[in-house]
C-alpha cells in the first residue's frame, strides 16, 4: 500500500519538470502576477508575451522596464536581476524588441535600481501613447486589455 | 584652541605609536571588515531553507485536507480540498484568481524543493472550513507583496475570497 502510494506520488511529481535557475527567479518574483505563460491578468497585470519588448523601442521605455517597482525591489542581486530581465525579454517578447536592442548590462540595472519610478502609471500611460503614435501598438491596446481574461 | 588640541593629539599619537603598530591594526581592521559582512546576514537563503525544512519535517504527503500536507508550507487561508474543490481546482461556483502567490515547499518523500502557486478561488462567499496559517517566505509589513494574508483575487471578476489551492509550478 505504502509502496503503491509512493509510486503514485512519484509519477505525479515526475510530471513536474526541474526549472532552470533563471526560470526559478521568474517563478518566485514575476510569475504570480504575470503568469507562467506571460499573459498577465485582464485589466490589472499587463501581459509580457508579445508585448513587453515594445518598450525597448523607446529610449525612455528601455529605462522604464528596469525602474518599475517590482523589478527594482526584487529580492535578487544585480547580476541575477540582469540575467532575469534579459531572459524575460528574449523568452516572452523577442519579436517586439528594438532592432538595435542590446541586452541590459549589470551596471545599467544597478544604476536603475537607485532611481525607482514613483509615478509608474503616468509614465506607462505616456509610453503607451507614444507607442500608439508611432504605430507600434494599435489604438486602444495597452497590454492590459489584451491580457488573459478570468477563466 | 582647535589648532592646539589637534597639535597635542597628533604629537601624542606620533610619540606613542609606531608605523608598524598602525599597519598591524589596519590589517586587523581590513581582515575583520572582510569577514564581518558574512557573519549576521543570510546570503544563500539558508534561513529560508531551514524554515521550509522545519515544516517538511512535520509534513505528510497523504492527506491534502490537513494543514501539515507538504504543499501547504506557505498556505494562509481555507483549504479548497475541504470546500468541495481539490488541491489544484476551485470548488464549483468560484473561479480561480488569475494571480497567485508563488513560494516553495520541500516534499519529505524525495527531499526536493518544489515551487508552489497558492491560488485563491474567488467570487463566492468565504468557505470557512480547514483554516491553515503557515508563514514560509512571507514578509508582511516589510514586503507587502510577499504577504500571504491578503486577498489574492487580483484580476478575478470578484474580490470575494472563498478558499485557496496549492498547485505545483515546477521543481527548484
Amino acid at each position: 500500500m505504502l509502496a503503491l502510494s509512493l509510486a503514485l506520488a512519484g509519477t505525479a511529481l515526475a510530471e513536474t519538470d526541474r526549472v532552470t535557475p533563471v526560470q526559478e527567479d521568474y517563478a518566485r518574483n514575476c510569475q504570480g502576477c504575470h503568469r507562467a505563460d506571460g499573459m498577465g491578468a485582464f485589466g490589472s497585470v499587463p501581459r509580457l508575451r508579445g508585448f513587453v519588448g515594445l518598450f525597448t523601442q523607446l529610449p525612455e521605455g528601455r529605462d522604464y522596464l528596469i525602474r518599475v517597482p517590482g523589478v527594482v525591489w526584487a529580492m535578487l542581486d544585480d547580476e541575477r536581476l540582469t540575467r532575469l530581465m534579459n531572459w524575460l525579454l528574449a523568452t516572452y517578447s523577442p519579436e517586439e524588441l528594438a532592432p538595435d536592442f542590446r541586452p541590459y548590462s549589470v551596471d545599467e540595472i544597478r544604476r536603475a535600481r537607485k532611481r525607482p519610478l514613483a509615478d509608474v502609471q503616468q509614465v506607462r500611460a505616456r509610453l503607451i501613447v507614444e507607442l500608439q503614435r508611432r504605430g507600434l501598438v494599435p489604438p486602444g491596446e495597452d497590454g492590459l486589455v489584451s491580457a488573459r481574461r478570468a477563466e | 584652541m582647535f589648532d592646539r588640541v589637534v597639535e597635542r593629539l597628533t604629537r601624542r599619537v606620533a610619540q606613542k605609536s609606531s608605523r608598524r603598530s598602525f599597519l598591524a591594526r589596519l590589517g586587523t581592521a581590513l581582515a575583520g571588515g572582510a569577514l564581518l559582512p558574512l557573519l549576521p546576514v543570510d546570503r544563500s537563503g539558508r534561513l529560508k531553507r531551514a524554515h521550509a525544512q522545519a515544516f517538511a519535517e512535520q509534513a505528510q504527503t497523504q492527506d491534502d485536507t490537513a494543514c501539515n500536507y507538504w504543499r501547504y508550507c506557505a498556505m494562509d487561508g481555507y483549504l479548497c480540498t475541504c470546500c468541495n474543490g481539490a488541491v489544484n481546482a476551485c470548488p464549483p461556483g468560484s473561479e480561480p484568481s488569475p494571480t497567485s502567490w508563488v513560494g516553495s515547499c520541500i516534499n519529505p518523500d524525495d527531499g526536493q524543493t518544489y515551487l508552489i502557486a497558492y491560488r485563491d478561488c474567488c467570487g463566492k462567499g468565504v468557505c470557512g472550513r480547514c483554516p491553515c496559517l503557515s508563514t514560509e517566505g512571507e514578509m508582511p509589513v516589510y514586503r507587502p507583496q510577499l504577504s500571504n494574508d491578503i486577498d489574492w483575487c487580483f484580476g478575478a471578476r470578484s474580490m470575494v475570497y472563498h478558499c485557496t489551492t496549492a498547485g505545483l509550478v515546477g521543481r527548484a
